[in-house]
């Protein structure tokens, strides 16, 4: 099953002289559990791409699906809630809020799902943990270093349990051993089944996904279908590594 | 999600404690002197006995000339007070369930002891009804019958104030005083009672501010000779007042100078409104009355409103500081425009997060009103100083202890304002942040 599904998605940017088309006929699925990193040079199109993938921008034309549901018309609160319920964020400056601290800023999505106090702390310990942050539950982001800032966007990310995660740029602001460890994460994350789409710039992060996109002035090309030869074993899924056997 | 709104609202005002406090203090400063105005007008404008003024009216008959006007606030009006003939007149109908004449006459009060020294004072000149009718308290004793406003009693009753200053505070009922050159029993002492507006007497006590008189006497006293009263306050006449001759002025002269009041039961104004119209076309047939029948019966607050116990002055005043909240209220909306868009990242997280729209909208109008009650409360601590310097400069015969003051009133005065502002200042600002497209919210980050 396809945890997403664009066809001819079209969106433009226009001021009062000049329009120009940041998405252009974009068709793409990716499956459950699949790792899809996306590339291109700046202003290709890569941040708008997961901006409408991510309901936070709207699109011209075409039609979306996630998780089987059309997405295209749906009303503002529909939006917020698919976006609460089946999608984390990642993104490269971290964003966490900075006036509240590691637990309070994973607790944000949590609250807006309505989960009960006892639930709500459960899966705060639990995904705190699963990134190596027990013991600095009470610190402010401003305490934090920028791996560890990271690691609670991932936390926060993957507290509600979602379908798919969007990373933009997850490496962009961190040193190549922290980025490593992220990757590693987000490796592990994409092993527990969640569906990972990554905006990167790094050739060497890429290589972690086992699917690479282009994006060049807003068309998109699947190296998938356009360069089979490009994947490499080191860029499978480890799911599809165990099936491989590799 | 209410309190969660709350407790981020609080949280996002404490991120920019320069900007909070600038606003805290705009606010404050906007909500302090609509505050203090309107507590001010609040004392004019209250209901001074609401639990039975709709059964107490002020009565008016025309009794003027055709050749002048008399001196009203309003052209047409009746004359303010009612002659002493026509009290007597109107005091012949038993409609009413009480009724009693208001008036002042001055008189020089003789304490007893060494080194107590005589004082002048008005007195309260009233009928038996008076204390009844205007639910005034008794500390000790009761007001005095019919039968001694009849006879002429010497009888008297004391305000605290009066029974403090002459006999201690002790229970003075059944000792004697001296007012003029004869000797008084006093029948009652009041509790401290002081209504605002003095609406029983609007006309010559500071337009109702005035404190209340320290003693009362039966009407008719007025017209004992012995007891040299000398009649005070406001008064309008025509033709020959004959002041030389007591009898003729009482019994035949046009002079007004009482006010008159009478408590009906409900449904008994329009029999009693007949009656005084039938009265002053008796009078007509004798002669009186020379202009088309223009009778009164006024309910009190309406009475009030006639005599402008609320200055006009201060209604402009009110007006004046509602404008300078709204003007507070936009350079708000202009400084948390700026906040809020500067804080856009944010909201974005947020979003991206799962809230809605209406979310953010919300959290951002509850950091409005949280800042707007926070706001609201300094400036009803400087409302209240405010109200202590007017008092403090109000003059001596209508200074009291905290006529104006910040009490409940004040405060849900204060705190509405500062929510209305808060709300008022951050509706636009909130509504601006909650319409950007999420992307464009985290691009700002």
């Amino acid at each position: 099953m396809s945890t997403l599904k664009m066809t001819d998605v079209t969106k433009s940017y226009r001021t009062d002289l000049v329009e120009t088309r940041a998405l252009h006929h974009i068709t793409l699925t990716v499956e459950d559990g699949e790792f899809v990193a996306v590339s291109g040079p700046s202003g290709s199109g890569k941040t708008t791409f997961l901006n409408v993938t991510g309901l936070l921008d709207t699109f011209a034309s075409g039609t979306y699906e996630l998780d089987g549901k059309d997405v295209s018309k749906l009303s503002d609160r529909e939006q917020a809630r698919i976006r609460n319920e089946k999608i984390g964020f990642v993104f490269q400056s971290f964003n966490l809020i900075p006036d509240l601290d590691v637990f309070d800023n994973v607790d944000v999505p949590l609250r807006y799902r309505g989960f009960s106090a006892a639930e709500r702390k459960r899966r705060i310990e639990e995904n705190i943990s699963r990134v190596g942050l027990s013991a600095r539950l009470h610190h402010l982001p401003s305490q934090l270093s920028g791996g560890q800032q990271q690691r609670v966007a991932i936390a926060r990310a993957l507290a509600v349990g979602p379908r798919l995660i969007l990373a933009d740029e997850p490496t962009g602001n961190l040193d190549s051993a922290t980025a490593q460890e992220i990757m590693t994460l987000l490796h592990e994350v994409n092993d527990a089944g969640t569906t990972i789409v990554m905006v990167t710039h790094d050739p060497g992060c890429a290589a972690h996904a086992a699917r690479q996109i282009h994006i060049l002035d807003g068309r998109l090309i699947d190296v998938r279908e356009e360069m089979p030869s490009l994947q490499s074993p080191q860029s499978l899924s480890a799911r599809q590594r165990r099936q491989a056997n590799v | 999600m209410f309190l969660y709104y709350l407790r981020l609202a609080a949280k996002s005002a404490l991120a920019t404690p320069g900007l909070t406090l600038l606003t805290v203090g705009a606010i404050a400063l906007g909500v302090a002197v609509p505050t203090a105005l309107i507590s001010v007008h609040h004392v004019f404008a209250q209901n001074p006995i609401p639990e039975k003024s709709a059964r107490l009216f002020n009565v008016r008959v025309d009794n003027w000339e055709l050749a002048s006007e008399a001196f009203n606030l309003e052209p047409g009006d009746p004359p303010k007070h009612i002659t002493y003939r026509d009290m007597r007149g109107l005091m012949a109908s038993d409609i009413p369930k009480g009724e009693t004449g208001v008036a002042g006459a001055r008189a020089f009060v003789f304490p007893e002891g060494k080194d107590a020294r005589p004082y002048q004072t008005v007195i309260q000149l009233v009928h038996a009804d008076f204390f009844p009718m205007f639910n005034a308290p008794f500390r000790f004793g009761n007001g005095w019958a019919h039968t001694a406003d009849e006879s002429r009693q010497h009888v008297v009753v004391l305000s605290a104030d009066a029974n403090e200053r002459v006999f201690g505070g002790a229970d003075s009922v059944g000792k004697s005083i001296r007012i003029g050159p004869q000797t008084f029993t006093i029948v009652g002492v009041l509790a401290p009672w002081q209504p605002t507006p003095l609406f029983y007497d609007v006309i010559n006590n500071n337009n109702g501010m005035g404190k209340t008189r320290e003693y009362f006497m039966p009407f008719d006293l007025i017209r004992d000779a012995s007891l040299a009263l000398k009649r005070t306050g406001d008064s309008d006449g025509f033709g020959n007042s004959n002041n030389d001759d007591p009898d003729a002025f009482f019994d035949a002269s046009e002079n007004n100078w009482i006010q008159y009041w009478v408590e009906l039961d409900p449904g008994k104004r329009a029999d009693y409104v007949h009656f005084v119209d039938a009265y002053a076309q008796e009078q007509k047939n004798a002669g009186r009355f020379p202009r088309p029948l223009n009778n009164r019966v006024t309910p009190l607050m309406e009475w009030m409103r006639v005599r402008r116990v609320v200055p006009p002055a201060t209604v402009g005043l009110v007006v004046i500081a509602l404008l300078f909240l709204a003007i507070c209220c936009l350079n708000l909306t202009g400084l948390l425009l700026g906040k809020f868009l500067s804080r856009s990242g944010v909201l974005g997280v947020h979003r991206a997060l799962g809230a809605p729209r209406s979310a953010i909208f919300l959290q951002r109008l509850l950091e409005c009103e949280l800042v707007g009650v926070a706001g609201g409360l300094s400036g009803m601590l400087l409302a209240a100083g405010a109200l202590k310097l007017i008092n403090a400069m109000l003059p001596p015969n209508v200074a009291r202890a905290g006529l104006f003051g910040a009490d409940g009133f004040t405060i849900l005065v204060a705190i509405g304002l500062a929510l209305a502002a808060g709300l008022l200042s951050g509706l636009y600002p909130a509504w601006r942040a909650c319409r950007i497209p999420p992307a464009m919210q985290l691009k700002l980050q």
